[in-house]
């Protein structure tokens, strides 16, 4: 009796029940038409509430609370409704929102899902703002007159529109145990290339063998994410569009392959992750927190809880380096991660949503994201992170981010590959021995061609 | 299905519901009398016309129509006909996930069906103590939610953590397990979700099983016994003979349940490893809400509807035949 609650018809005709109203008396209007976009300010209104959702982690909360009451103080007659959504599943929640005739105002997303709403007219035209919104002059992302992080700047323009303010950027390290590396005998400044950083795990591994699950190096067997910068590092790439807009998946190419062998190497250098889930499956800090880890590659945020507060590590037992390259004395292009800020373009409160972004576009706001922990979405902010021991974290993720970072395809089906995702399945295969890499590499461009080739 | 054998049951009942002479009665009180029964049942039915019946014609409506997220934010959409229905039955992967899901649904109701048998059984023979702690055990599985269920056996199976790999090496008849990864090929992740879902679903058709088995009068099984029957032959011509009505219903509604089951399916692995463990439910749910192609899912979920139609007609005239019978 308990198990038939979620039937798909009912999941999909819920969506059609609360999203499409209207659907059915105005099938006379052809597909593709622009959507009703605002484009008149509604300047006339002058107070209610803005409901705006921020993702869990983005901010904490004396920056909530800072940020709200200086909206409100300086907009007399309005109100900030601030939700805090959940990573896992926001995408089908913002798919539902946003189709509602109710929709949040402010929405902040994922700098790889933004794609999938900007194509689908789900959000602003902000074009005509960008000036006040510090982004500078252009929409061009290689141009010196776009003044906004460029990958960030990449996920918030859609044919050569602005439909969202970037917001932050992270990237991920190398967090590794200081204690156990002078126990070893480990010199942290001389892990400078992938065989090197090996040769420090195998050491790590003899040192601590009375350690139940130690891994010298940690990785899961399913961190695509640690992959991706593997295959860029190496010259490969995860997929490209031909100039008929046909993608190709090249994680077949010697090059790609080749980062994937360094994955498999990186694995088989001790590693207890499991062959058949991802680093959050368990999370990998907790592992590193318990004590079971030497290093592993994290995000910026997974720091504080791979100390944790129970005082079982210190921070000062907690070091971070840039993740090295194959390369010695290179390190690899970092898959920057990140978020953008959207306003619904059926919200009526375009205005004021307005008004909240520039808010926290301003300098204030830039510091703000800086002592959160973020990379800020200002080029100029982003290049002058002040040097004191609490950014000190961050200024090894913007030098990693400045000497190469990469992106997944920037396309709106791209989020269709990750629901069921054939890279994972691919590192499973290969490290339980079921597939060669040559063949299950190949299986896997083919899923994602599938997907990324199928029609709209 | 149920509205109309309701109605039928309804239309002889409803010349005795007023209990008097007939020639006593005016033409109105009778034509009062034989209505009650539809007023009755009228608030049910606008019930579900509302919350059932317009939601299924908006899924026939978008199943004929080209919805993609933008489509569904500007409302404005087109009719394509049959188009949608054409492309699922030319994907190769709609085919296979159907054959797949026909397979998955046979193994888990037979499982279900057999084993709540036993249990059934099981329950009729064991002293009274022993039966309560049974019946509580059962009761505890069949009372836990679906998705707390999912996450508790991802976490019995996790290949690091999970206590079924350290349990399988304590014994250390088997060797070692330590590490090793269940949900590394679709076959044992569906062994993992048969598992969970038959675990689940045992207990319901034990209960009613079990109940069913108390109906048949003592004597019957006496006078065989008597007869020389052995246990075997008392279950085979005694018991089952008298169980056929309700089995036929217990497998009637596994069938439903286990063929559009999604959550123990997506929550285990998402459909993974590598799409092996997509079903139909899980492939509706892709193409709508991760690939934004709602049109398509639209459509699958219409033919998910037909082929459960289809599979359960034979079933339902039978039902409807016993039913006559009785």
């Amino acid at each position: 009796m308990i198990r038939h609650k979620m039937i798909p018809l009912v999941a999909v005709a819920m969506v059609a029940l609360t999203g499409c109203n209207g659907a059915s008396t105005t099938p006379s209007q052809p597909a593709g038409s622009q959507p009703a976009t605002q484009t008149s300010q509604p300047s006339a209104q002058t107070s209610g509430t803005l409901t705006v959702w921020m993702m869990n982690g983005s901010l904490n909360d004396n920056t909530v609370v800072q940020l709200n009451t200086d909206f409100q103080m300086s907009h007399p007659g309005w109100k900030v409704n601030y939700q805090v959504q959940q990573w896992n599943g926001i995408v089908d929640k913002l798919t539902t929102a946003l189709a509602s005739n109710t929709p949040p105002d402010v929405v902040e997303m994922g700098n790889t899902q933004a794609i999938t709403f900007e194509a689908a007219g789900a959000l602003a035209d902000l074009t005509s703002s960008r000036q006040a919104l510090g982004g500078g002059t252009t929409n061009d992302s290689s141009s010196a007159d776009q003044l906004f992080v460029a990958s960030l700047n990449s996920a918030s323009v859609y044919q050569d529109k602005l439909y969202a303010l970037p917001f932050y950027a992270g990237d991920r390290v190398l967090i590794y145990r200081k204690d156990l590396f002078t126990a070893a005998g480990i010199d942290p400044a001389s892990i400078t290339s992938k065989d090197k950083l090996i040769t420090a795990a195998k050491t790590l591994n003899t040192k601590n063998a009375s350690v139940a699950d130690f891994s010298g190096f940690y990785q899961a067997g399913q961190n695509w994410y640690s992959l991706l910068q593997m295959i860029w590092d190496r010259g490969g790439s995860l997929a490209t569009q031909g100039s008929d807009g046909k993608w190709t998946a090249n994680l077949d190419s010697p090059e790609s392959m080749a980062g994937i062998q360094d994955y498999v190497d990186y694995y088989n250098s001790g590693s207890t992750g499991p062959k058949d889930n991802d680093e959050m499956n368990p999370p990998e800090y907790d592992l590193f927190h318990q004590g079971k880890v030497g290093m592993f590659v994290g995000n910026g945020w997974e720091i504080g809880s791979a100390i944790g507060t129970d005082g079982k590590l210190t921070a000062d037992q907690v070091g971070v380096m840039a993740i090295p390259s194959a390369t010695d004395g290179k390190t690899v292009p970092v898959f920057l991660g990140g978020s953008v800020l959207g306003i619904a373009a059926k919200s009526p409160n375009q205005a004021a949503a307005l008004d909240y972004l520039k808010q926290l576009a301003s300098d204030s706001g830039q510091q703000a994201l800086i002592a959160n922990g973020w990379i800020p979405s200002l080029k100029s902010a982003a290049a002058a992170i002040p040097d004191k021991p609490e950014t000190a974290i961050l200024k090894v993720q913007a030098a990693e981010a400045a000497a190469g970072s990469g992106f997944t395809p920037n396309d709106p089906r791209w989020a269709g590959v990750e629901a069921n995702n054939p890279i994972k399945a691919m590192l499973t295969k290969i490290l339980t021995g079921q597939a060669s890499i040559a063949d299950a590499a190949k299986a896997a461009d083919d899923a994602i061609e599938a997907v990324m080739n199928a029609a709209q | 299905m149920i509205g109309s054998t309701t109605r039928a049951k309804a239309r002889r009942d409803a010349p005795g519901l007023a209990g008097v002479p007939s020639r006593r009665r005016s033409r109105l009180s009778r034509l009062a009398g034989q209505s009650l029964p539809y007023v009755a049942l009228l608030p049910a039915l606008v019930t579900f016309v509302l919350l059932l019946g317009y939601p299924v014609l908006l899924v026939i409506e978008m199943s004929l129509q080209h919805i993609g997220l933008r489509e569904l934010i500007s409302g404005a959409t087109t009719w394509v006909g049959l188009d949608n229905f054409a492309a699922i039955l030319a994907d190769r992967q709609f085919v296979a996930v159907t054959i797949r899901t026909f397979v998955f649904m046979a193994v888990n109701v037979a499982l279900t069906v057999v084993l709540g048998t036993l249990v059934a059984l099981l329950l009729d023979r064991i002293a009274r103590i022993p039966r309560l702690i049974l019946s509580a055990a059962m009761v505890l599985a069949w009372a836990m939610p679906a998705l707390t269920g999912s996450v508790v056996f991802q976490w019995l199976f996790d290949s690091k953590l999970g206590v079924v790999n350290w349990a399988l090496s304590s014994v250390g008849i088997f060797g070692s397990w330590l590490n090793h990864s269940w949900f590394d090929t679709g076959l044992s992740t569906f062994g993992i979700i048969t598992l969970l879902i038959v675990w689940q679903a045992i207990p319901f058709v034990a209960f009613s099983l079990y109940g069913g088995i108390l109906a048949i009068p003592h004597e019957l099984t006496e006078a065989a016994k008597v007869d020389g029957a052995s246990d075997r032959q008392v279950f085979r011509h005694v018991i089952l003979p008298g169980l056929r009505p309700l089995l036929m219903m217990l497998a009637f509604l596994s069938i439903i349940w286990d063929f559009k089951v999604f959550t123990q399916v997506f929550t285990i692995r998402q459909g993974g490893p590598d799409g092996q463990t997509i079903t139909l439910s899980i492939f509706a749910y892709i193409t709508g809400l991760s690939q934004s192609r709602f049109g398509i899912a639209a459509a699958v979920s219409v033919v998910m509807v037909v082929l459960l139609l289809l599979v359960l007609i034979p079933y339902i005239r039978r039902m409807l035949r016993t039913q006559e019978d009785v």
